[in-house]
């Protein structure tokens, strides 16, 4: 009878109560064509070490808990196939970019402060009463925000990013798609507000746009196209005013 | 390439993460971060190619300020251009010109929102008009330098 077969997983730990930086451990595993990266690392902790650490709940692509460095890429474990690599081995580390708390988990409060600094929810002037009813909006309206609103927080794209990796102060690609999202929503009225975190020197305009956060992002948000877009919406707004003064609201 | 972020250095510190690994206090990213794939790469070259384009211009402008000086000054910067090195230096700058404009053309059908009527054009043929008027424009160049060349030297042959 053939030998199972196996793959071996080299997966980076950390425990900061004994290990001053993070180290290789490998695992060999039985090997199914139909595992995805997080289920050998469900597997490695069900059966060979409980120890292991690292962030997951839906395995389905939508919470998106379960990022990592999955062969030097910022990948979603749950989306993963092993014999996209069988039978060479994988090697999974935690998201670069950000501290690691301990073995796979990052610290993940940096990007939570910058979500919350573009405000990622419809801000209203004037808010209606309930007896109003809903903000009504067209199918074309919807379309215009849509793809920004596929976002589901994951950080790849800060993983991917060697801007935010150089210069930490950048806002970073998600935080700015979302933001563009409700600044394209008919129902917003926030994006001067938005504006004020956006078009500074550690928003939009440091993005030099290397693109690796679209090609890494899992839900094909585009993050790439919305800062740049953001960028030329400021651009043509600040030349209107400068010539149409008058329009200035 | 390592296929390893420890082992490259990318994992390090961004924000305080309590009793966590903070990595290199400095930020920054190793040197050599660019081989980490190819699109880093090309990222870089298209980066680097504004030096080449930067140069190529001061001499530009040092080629009109000889026009300026009269006929002779002119020859003679014209002359020098032959020398290997100078032509060695206007390849490498053609190259990178040239990956500039094309990496920017790609670019410009993600970035621009073109509309015709209630329809969005999609981003190719965007990129397709720009690489169409790229090319057009190149040509019109390239026709006016080899027709108004000819021209000039067949009335430099007749003052002769």
């Amino acid at each position: 009878m053939a030998a199972e077969p196996t793959i071996t997983l080299t997966v980076a730990r950390f425990r900061p109560e004994k290990d001053a930086e993070p180290t290789h451990q490998s695992y060999t595993i039985p090997y199914r064509d139909d595992m995805v990266v997080l289920d050998a690392l469900n597997y490695i902790k069900s059966y060979i070490d409980g120890s292991l650490t690292y962030r997951w709940s839906c395995r389905m692509g939508i919470c998106g808990s379960c990022g990592m460095t999955v062969n030097g890429t910022p990948t979603l474990t749950c989306a993963s196939f092993l014999r996209d690599f069988y039978p060479n081995g994988v090697t999974v580390e935690p998201l670069a970019n950000f501290p690691v708390i301990r073995d796979l988990v990052i610290d993940m409060s940096d990007f939570m402060h910058k979500l919350n600094a573009i405000q990622p929810w419809i801000i209203r002037e004037d808010e209606k009463p309930l007896s109003g009813g809903e903000y009504l909006q067209t199918p074309a309206q919807l379309e215009e925000f849509h793809q920004y609103s596929l976002c589901i927080n994951c950080m790849l794209c800060y993983a991917a990013c060697p801007v935010y990796g150089m210069e930490p102060e950048f806002l970073g690609p998600a935080a700015i798609a979302l933001a563009r999202r409700y600044n394209l929503d008919s129902r917003d009225q926030g994006s001067m507000t938005r504006l004020q975190v956006l078009a500074t020197s550690e928003g939009i305009w440091d993005c030099t746009f290397v693109g690796e956060c679209s090609v890494v992002c899992p839900k094909h948000v585009d993050p790439a196209k919305a800062i740049q877009q953001t960028k030329l919406d400021t651009t043509m707004n600040w030349y209107k005013r400068l010539l149409l003064p008058w329009t200035r609201r | 390439m390592s296929n390893s972020q420890i082992k490259s250095g990318w994992i390090r510190n961004v924000a305080p993460a309590p009793g966590g690994y903070h990595g290199s206090d400095q930020p920054g990213l190793p040197f050599g971060w660019w081989n980490a794939n190819r699109r880093y790469t090309i990222y870089m070259l298209r980066e680097a190619s504004s030096v080449f384009v930067a140069l190529w211009a001061l001499r530009f402008l040092m080629q009109l300020g000889r026009l300026r000086r009269g006929k002779e000054a002119y020859d003679g910067f014209v002359r020098a251009q032959r020398h290997p090195l100078w032509v060695l230096f206007n390849l490498i700058s053609l190259g990178f010109a040239a990956l500039h404009s094309v990496t920017f053309l790609q670019l410009a059908g993600v970035v621009q929102t073109v509309r015709l009527g209630e329809r969005k054009l999609p981003p190719e043929q965007v990129t397709a008009g720009a690489f169409a008027g790229w090319a057009a424009a190149s040509l019109t160049v390239i026709g006016a330098l080899l027709f108004g060349g000819l021209r000039g030297r067949k009335s430099e042959t007749e003052e002769v």
